[in-house]
């Protein structure tokens, strides 16, 4: 179960931030641009730290300047699916997802393994060619495939579907939801459109809901 | 890039003006190359003495500022505030400094007399590690905010997708960052080659010139000028080919650069 119950610095302003997810399930972030939904998943991922308060995940604390704990993001195993998606241009498809797994080391036997993520992300074709070359669409789904070498301990995903067309959405829709059901982990969801919250069947929460205004503040 | 603007024609004319200065005098030095006697010229041994020690000191300066200009590249781009603002006045400092000042610099801090070597006992002035000492002073920076600018520019995007996905921070810098920007690895240290390679107020001033210790390139130049004109001629045209080499190659590494970052 992920639990966010942290005071973050969202903008310009600090906001307490309150969320609970539970392992396999999907919550969509609902809310307009500068409500914090990204900040959220950066303080998830370990990019950046709370000001105060907690961040917990399957009973693990990963966040708590009250008793100065703090996990890196390389040690906290979230599978990141960015907005701007942060693929290596220069490599190619393989050799990305290749050097992806020599960095998580041990914990990739737990993951998915490279021929399956290739097959359910339809990379096989596209598996020897330079990332930088890509479509918008076969980009995306490298950026997906990448996040489950390794077992991911939640998922994060930024904008996933922009950049496909809708079949393909509702097929790569499909595999997430596999893959967040087999690891069995918490999973957030970032976007503007409506019909991504349905394809990822997530429980859609506010941002309005999840943030409020410090005490005192 | 393409437009419709039309440019005013007054603006044409001042530019093909200040276009023509730039390019006569390598275009005069073509002309009064003596062209029968070229290839000789360059096989004599004092030419060719001075081309060798040109092209190994340079090279040393290169290598030297790679190993020593990138990691203050990487410290550089992370510094804020004051900090930075020295630092990188600190590096720029070379570049706007007279060469024969920095010259006289070095001979303050590495001369035998020198703030630091004195107390050794050492004298590094006048020998060929002082030509390579007074290349990289000048040319090092050169290297530095090429880098710096590069890493500037891509920002840490990469970096913490890398750190989202388990990359240590050793792996981040080898295997992200510095594969990131090098195409300005690349171009800064052509840019810092060139600068080395043509060095001649801090290398006279500093290692002074003597044949085979400290004699460079431009330095003989210098001197044949006063004696033999035609064969500083001739030495100057290969100056100005390898400088043109130096622009063409930048451009592809700026070409590329700028598609890597598309």
């Amino acid at each position: 179960m992920l639990e966010i119950d942290a005071t973050l610095q969202i903008g310009a302003h600090q906001a307490d931030v309150q969320l609970t997810v539970q392992p396999g399930e999907a919550v969509g972030l609902w809310g307009p641009n500068g409500s914090g939904k990204t900040t959220i998943m950066r303080h998830v991922s370990g990019l950046a730290g709370v000001l105060d308060g907690r961040i917990a995940n399957a009973g693990q604390v990963w966040d708590e300047p009250g008793s100065r704990t703090f996990v890196e993001a390389t040690g906290r195993y979230v599978g990141y699916i960015f907005q701007e998606l942060r693929l290596f241009d220069w490599q190619s498809v393989t050799d990305h997802l290749q050097l992806v797994a020599s960095w998580r080391q041990q914990s990739v036997e737990d993951g998915v393994p490279m021929d399956e993520l290739i097959e359910a992300f339809d990379l096989g074709d596209i598996a020897s060619q330079t990332i930088g070359t890509l479509s918008g669409g076969q980009q995306t789904r490298v950026g997906i495939a990448r996040s489950f070498i390794a077992a991911p301990s939640v998922v994060l995903l930024d904008e996933p579907f922009a950049s496909l067309d809708e079949s393909t959405r509702s097929q790569v829709a499909n595999q997430l939801q596999q893959y967040i059901c087999r690891f069995n982990c918490p999973a957030l969801l970032v976007s503007h459109d409506r019909d991504d919250h349905v394809a990822m069947s997530a429980r859609v929460v506010n941002m309005t809901d999840v943030v409020s205004t410090p005490v005192g503040a | 890039m393409n437009t419709a603007l039309r440019t005013p024609r007054v603006v044409t004319v001042i530019a093909v003006v200040a276009l023509a200065f730039l390019a006569l005098p390598a275009l005069a030095v073509l002309i009064r190359t003596p062209w029968s006697s070229f290839l000789h010229t360059l096989s004599s041994p004092e030419v060719a003495q001075a081309i060798w020690l040109s092209l190994r000191t340079s090279a040393a300066t290169v290598i030297l500022a790679l190993i020593f200009g990138i990691p203050t590249a990487v410290l550089l781009s992370r510094l804020t505030g004051a900090r930075a603002g020295w630092s990188r006045a600190l590096v720029v400092l070379p570049l706007v400094l007279p060469p024969t000042v920095a010259g006289v610099a070095l001979l303050a801090a590495y001369g035998g007399n020198g703030v630091l070597t004195a107390p050794f006992g050492i004298q590094l002035s006048f020998t060929t590690i002082a030509v390579i000492l007074a290349q990289l002073f000048v040319a090092m920076p050169f290297l530095i905010i090429t880098v710096e600018g590069a890493l500037r520019g891509h920002g840490n995007q990469l970096a913490e997708a890398a750190a989202v996905l388990g990359a240590s921070p050793k792996a981040i810098l080898w295997r992200v960052t510095l594969r990131q920007i090098r195409p300005a690895i690349v171009a800064g240290s052509i840019l810092c080659w060139a600068r080395a390679l043509g060095e001649f107020g801090a290398t006279i001033t500093f290692a002074g010139s003597f044949p085979g210790i400290s004699q460079t390139l431009p330095t003989e130049v210098y001197l044949l000028l006063q004696t033999q004109p035609e064969l500083a001629y001739s030495v100057s045209v290969v100056f100005i080919l390898v400088s043109l080499t130096v622009v063409i190659a930048l451009r592809r590494s700026w070409v590329g650069a700028v598609r890597d970052h598309a």
